[in-house]
This record gives structure tokens, sequence and C-alpha cells, in this order.
């Protein structure tokens, strides 16, 4: 799809065309929903999440702006929706995470042992560190687009992959060569 | 191909999923059905309150203090009652 073509469906949606904003979802679904699904880690929340986001992009077509294209922002929403959803589960939540954390290395399985899924690998990760490396390197988002979506400085983009990458690298036992 | 990079590049969904972009469309429409009643019972509200106001000020010099109370709050328990019943009506709790 050129972004013209998206530009179009966005006008026709806004003016209330529900297939139009179908072509969009058809369009960029897999994209907003990989992205969750490793930000998250679990496919039934990630997709329940994706649906929310399109929901919500649906709700506020008037707030798309078309700075960023649509897959950015809409994957920009979904994280901001993942991120009050982890803050509202609370505790056990950070507990969790705090034991990752610690417990990652070790977690991780080594190469050659049973396999491993993104998601598992990545929630070794801060969560802004996660988001940047499951667009970048997970989904092939540029620099410039993780960082409108995740409204980032394009640096702390590109540092949050650089060491992210490192450190999962780190965690498989892989060496730089 | 690092073991990271094929790590990641698994676990997308397919490209086409028509069952997901209905998924979506359709809890678009609930929403749409949602905000609309709300907005209409909304609507019923501010008429019902102004319906009340009016019997206020119509009836207040002619009657008692708890007279027009009681017909001012009686329009508003009604008003609400029939606002609850219209969403009830649309599928709504």
């Amino acid at each position: 799809m050129t972004p013209h073509d998206e530009a179009r469906l966005v006008a026709e949606a806004r003016g209330g065309a529900t297939r139009a904003f179908a072509f969009l979802v058809e369009a960029h679904q897999q994209a907003v929903r990989g992205f969750l699904r490793r930000l998250v880690g679990g496919h039934a929340d990630a997709d329940d999440l994706a649906q929310e986001a399109f929901l919500t992009a649906w709700r506020r077509l008037d707030r798309f702006e078309g700075r960023a294209s649509f897959r950015s922002w809409v994957c920009g929403i979904g994280y901001r929706l993942a991120r009050d959803q982890r803050r509202a589960r609370g505790r056990a939540m950070r507990r969790d995470a705090a034991w990752l954390e610690e417990e990652g290395p070790a977690a991780i399985p080594h190469a050659g042992e049973a396999a491993v899924d993104a998601g598992t690998l990545l929630a070794a990760l801060p969560e802004d560190q996660r988001a940047a490396v499951a667009l970048c390197l997970g989904c092939g988002f540029s620099h410039a687009e993780a960082a409108e979506a995740l409204a980032m400085p394009l640096g702390t983009v590109k540092s949050h992959v650089q060491r992210g990458r490192a450190r999962l690298r780190a965690l498989l036992g892989e060496t730089d060569d | 191909m690092t073991r990271l990079d094929a790590i990641l590049a698994e676990g997308d969904p397919p490209a086409r999923d028509p069952a997901f972009t209905l998924r979506v469309l359709e809890a678009a429409a609930r929403d749409a059905a949602r905000r609309s009643v709300r907005r209409r019972t909304l609507r019923a509200l501010l008429w019902s309150a102004a319906a009340a106001l009016s019997l206020l000020v119509l009836t207040a010099p002619a009657q008692g203090s708890g007279d027009v109370l009681l017909i001012a709050g009686g329009t508003l328990v009604a008003a609400v009652g029939f606002a609850r019943l219209a969403r009830r009506a649309e599928g709504f709790p």
C-alpha cells in the first residue's frame, strides 16, 4: 500500500467509511499484532490489545496527522495500551518482571537447548528497550518509524536497540564475530 | 542469520486474517452503538431535567414548596427510569 493509498483510505475512514477502515486493518494487522505479541508475550492478550488499539484508532482518526505512517501510529497506541494495562495489573506483574530481571540469564535456554519464543526472550528486557527491539528487530521498522511510534527521540531508540540486542545475544550465549 | 534474529522473526500472525478484521469491525460497531445509546440517554436526562425545572418554575407560585419538590423529584426519577429502560431495550444491562 503506497502512502497515497493510505492517506486516501484514512480520509475515507474519517468520513465514516468502515470499508476503508477494514482495508487499513487488513493491511496493518500483521505488523501491529506481531509487535504486540513480542511486547506482551501471550498471543491472545496481544490480539486483544491489537483489537483495542485499532478500535481506539477508529475513534480518534481525526487526531491522526499523517506525520507518521498509519501502522506506526496504531503500534504507538498499542504500546501505550499495553503499558497502561501492565500498570493496572499492579504489583504481581512488577514482582514477575523483577524476578525475570534477576533470573533472566538462567531462565533463557542456551543455544541447542529447548526452543524459546520471542515473547519469553524479550521479557528479559526493560519495557522501553523491549518495545524498540520488538519493532526494529522483530517487525522490521526503521529507527525513525519506531521513534515515531514510541514517541521517543531517535537516538534513544537506536541506543535501546543496540543495548537490547547485545543483552539478548549475551542471554543466548552468542558472541559478536 | 543468528539465533536471536531467527527467534525475533518468529511469531508473526498471517499477512491476511479476515477473522481478525471482522472482529475489529464488530467491536467498532458495538462501540458506536454503545456511544449512541449513551448520547441518547444523556439527551433524555437533559430534557427531563429541563422539564422538571420548567414544572418547578410554573407550579412554584401556585403550590407549596413540598409539592413542587415532589413534582420535580418524581419527574427526575421517571426520567432516570425511562433512560434505564431505553438502555435495556438496546441490550445493555
